[in-house]
């Protein structure tokens, strides 16, 4: 379910999975939304 | 009941009137402004929605879906669930009907769960998407420019980012940091 639909993963205990057993998984952070978002400051 | 703020038409009731006094007295300027900008834009994604959420509800929602951030209202649970117990406290203080009140804490407690909230009631949807846009710029595009401007002048960001990144550091446990 992790390589199938990772999006599916993020915010739930997959993404744990992932990150440990999965080659090349990577989730986004709330930390990088936050940096990147649309906004001045 | 209806007024106008930064240009949108809004839900005005002594209920909303409480919880708009009572995030500003709990929050620092910056997260009072970041939950009354969430509300606005929780109402400007909720326009033509069917079916349309509660404006009532939707307005505490998205004015005291951080109250767990706050010194005053953070305690042993995670943030989110802090905040939703507080605002149930709130709600139940002032009569609201049980089942309203489960509507606005499932709203505070899963604002941050975007994979679940959207599946939710209607408030609980849109409380998060108002809160995405103000966070994250989740759907700011489809928001018109010259309302988004307008939210801004009324409540300005006070370096939110900044302040934002550092507030779940200054307080809370770290064992509440990475519950699933």
């Amino acid at each position: 379910m992790v390589r199938q639909k990772p999006a599916t993963s993020y915010d739930n205990l997959l993404g744990d999975i992932g990150m440990r057993y999965v080659a090349g998984y990577t989730a986004p952070t709330f930390a990088d939304f936050l940096e990147n978002a649309p906004f001045a400051e | 009941m209806d007024t106008v703020l930064a240009g949108i038409e809004v839900v005005d009731t002594p209920l909303v009137h409480d919880a708009i006094e009572l995030a500003r007295s709990a929050s620092e300027p910056y997260l009072f402004n970041h939950a009354m900008r969430s509300w606005l834009f929780g109402v400007l994604v909720a326009e033509g929605a069917r079916p349309a959420p509660d404006p009532e509800l939707l307005a505490v929602s998205g004015i005291l879906h951080d109250l767990g951030l706050t010194d005053g209202y953070s305690a042993q649970e995670r943030f989110e669930v802090d905040g939703a117990n507080a605002a149930r406290a709130f709600l139940k203080e002032r009569g609201i009907p049980a089942h309203h009140i489960q509507v606005v804490w499932d709203a505070i407690a899963l604002h941050t769960t975007r994979s679940i909230a959207l599946h939710k009631e209607p408030e609980v949807a849109m409380t998060h998407s108002g809160i995405a846009v103000d966070v994250i710029g989740a759907g700011l595009d489809r928001i018109p420019q010259d309302k988004v401007r307008a939210i801004l002048v009324e409540f300005p960001r006070l370096l939110m980012k900044k302040q934002f990144s550092g507030a779940p550091l200054r307080r809370g446990s770290p064992e509440t940091s990475h519950q699933l």
